[in-house]
């Protein structure tokens, strides 16, 4: 008989029992882990990154607003744009910042700095695409980035007349043909190798955007995307007077060098400036230039639990490519005489004061043979002396400053003994 | 009547060991069967999440890339995943597959192991930036955007 006094009796029972207590447990723990993983995969993961970027475009949308609003105003003075742009923008910021509290992100918006371009608007319905003298032929713009170009046409004026052509120039020409359409109107757009056109019915051309009334036309979107809208281009007119249509652009030059070039490719052979210019200087006497925002830079500083963000926010409304930095002549000042002077500034669009070259020459307008020449690197502000200049002569005072990838030129016409019309 | 041939009382000895030999028998079978049960859900939910670990890493990787796309950006981006995965720790590896910077578009892969059961997984991502390839312990991580450098890199914080 066994001794009942012995205790390790059921000894295998006992430790069967606690491998598989031990089993169970590590059998729920893992189940535990398992649940978890659910959970984490089941979470959001990219919260703090959507709440930023939805933030990011939101300062987008209402900078570039308050660009536009600026550039809209009716006046002369970069002065007002200027002020306007930072009105709006003071109260913007505010309930951008405290909009974007409540989602969870903490948010800072500063303002660097606004980039001087021109504003060039015809707001006259009845009038064609002309210039000041009604000249249907002509240059608008040239060597100049172009933004937020609109056009808005009277569709009955193309279906009686005859096809407009706006030319785009880097170099290739593209041309946007407005024409009649056997009863309607259409927009052609003429690329090398390819020729597409978009049926026109309201008369809302916006090229920078690639739209017509509204819609997406592909010519135009590809002129935005591959060429010539992504880097300085000359735009002329062919047969303006032939429809009746506004029209408004941005360009990334100053005001002063892009009317003496402007004024240099329509009337080669006048005086400057040429009477009437192409362009007039304020609203009334369409089509006419003002000083205008062209880009506006901010600092965007973004922080929630698990991101911090930062970056320099450039805002260029319906800009197409890559930014504008070509410098480009701000003043350019001549008196003509024995002792001819140019007074002259320059100026980098993103505030570098890395300008490159700039190239100060003068020629007799008669037959090109130059007279002076002055060339300065990363100068930008001079005032050019050229003496000996013989007198009651006709010349051309040319300047150009190119930082490698742009050039950009002014030219004046100027009699040294006084310019007689 | 010999005593050898005494067959009385053997029945109780005998159900004794027979009990015995088939508790013996269960137990054991229950042990190995119960331990390849432990074995095997510890890998498969290892493998489970590792996979969610290298996706959320590579969503987070993906968005931080959109993110910091630009010049002036600068960017940091915790990423908080578990340091274990079924009680072990684990490796992330940082693989390139494919650039095109013209596009612009970076393919790389996430190789995750564990340590001790050697349970491994892959997961594709795809970036807006180039990322520094590295290896990585398991657990919480941060991604830096090096604007001089313009990639993304990924450390363990």
């Amino acid at each position: 008989m066994a001794d009942v006094r012995r205790h390790d009796r059921a000894q295998l029972l006992l430790v069967g029992a606690l491998a598989l207590a031990v089993i169970l447990l590590s059998l729920s723990m893992l189940l535990n882990s398992v649940i978890f993983t659910e959970n984490l995969a089941t979470r959001q993961t990219h919260a703090d990154a959507e709440k930023v970027s939805s933030f990011e475009s939101a300062v987008v949308e209402g900078v570039g607003g308050a660009i536009e609003h600026a550039n809209r105003r009716d006046t002369t003075t970069f002065a007002d744009r200027n002020d306007t742009y930072y009105d709006v923008t003071n109260a913007l910021i505010p309930t951008l910042a405290n909009y974007s509290a409540t989602d969870g992100v903490a948010a800072g918006i500063e303002r660097d700095g606004v980039y001087q371009g021109t504003r060039i608007v015809d707001a006259n319905r009845s009038s064609g695409l002309t210039n000041r003298a009604n000249e249907s032929d002509w240059t608008m713009v040239n060597d100049s980035r172009v933004r937020a170009f609109r056009l808005q046409v009277n569709v009955s004026s193309v279906e009686s007349g005859d096809e407009v052509h706006i030319q785009l120039d880097n170099g290739t020409t593209h041309e946007v043909i407005v024409e009649p359409d056997g009863g309607g109107a259409h927009v052609r757009i003429e690329r090398p190798g390819d020729t597409s056109t978009c049926a026109l019915e309201a008369g809302r051309i916006d090229v920078t955007a690639g739209s017509v009334d509204g819609e997406y036309c592909r010519g135009l979107a590809v002129l935005s995307t591959d060429a010539p809208l992504d880097e300085p281009v000359n735009v002329s007119v062919t047969n303006g007077d032939q429809i009746q249509a506004t029209y408004s652009l941005v360009v990334d030059r100053h005001q002063t060098g892009l009317r003496t070039a402007v004024d240099a490719d329509n009337y080669p052979g006048g005086c400057s400036p040429p009477s009437p210019p192409t362009y007039g200087t304020a609203s009334g006497d369409d089509p006419y230039t003002t000083p205008a925002i062209y880009a506006a830079t901010t600092h965007l500083d973004a922080g929630t639990t698990a991101l911090d963000y930062q970056r320099t926010l450039r805002l260029a409304p319906d800009e197409v490519g890559p930014a504008a930095t070509g410098p480009t002549f701000t003043t350019f000042n001549v008196t003509a005489g024995e002792t001819s002077t140019i007074d002259w500034k320059v100026a980098d669009p993103d505030g570098s004061s890395d300008v490159g070259t700039v190239n100060i020459s003068m020629a007799y307008a008669s037959n090109g043979t130059g007279i002076a020449d002055q060339t300065y690197n990363g100068d930008t502000d001079q005032t050019t002396t050229f003496t000996g200049v013989p007198n009651d002569t006709a010349v051309y005072v040319n300047g150009s400053v190119s930082d490698g990838a742009s050039l950009r030129r002014v030219t004046e016409r100027h009699d040294t003994g006084g310019c007689s019309p | 009547m010999t005593l050898s041939l005494d067959r009385r009382a053997t029945s109780t000895a005998l159900g004794y060991v027979l009990s015995l030999g088939i508790a013996a028998i269960l137990i054991t079978g229950l042990l190995v069967a119960g331990g390849e049960l432990v074995q095997n859900q510890r890998e498969q939910s290892a493998h489970t999440e590792l996979e969610v670990i290298g996706q959320t890493i590579a969503d987070d990787l993906a968005s931080a890339s959109r993110l910091a796309d630009c010049d002036s950006c600068e960017l940091s981006l915790r990423i908080s995943v578990p340091d274990r995965v079924a009680g072990e720790s684990y490796l992330i590896d940082i693989v390139e597959v494919e650039a095109n910077p013209a596009y612009p578009e970076y393919i790389y892969r996430l190789d995750l192991e564990t340590g001790r059961s050697g349970v491994t997984d892959s997961v594709m991502v795809r970036t807006r930036l180039p990322v520094a390839e590295t290896s990585l312990a398991g657990g919480s991580l941060v991604v830096d955007y090096d604007s001089g450098a313009g990639q993304l890199e990924v450390r363990n914080v």
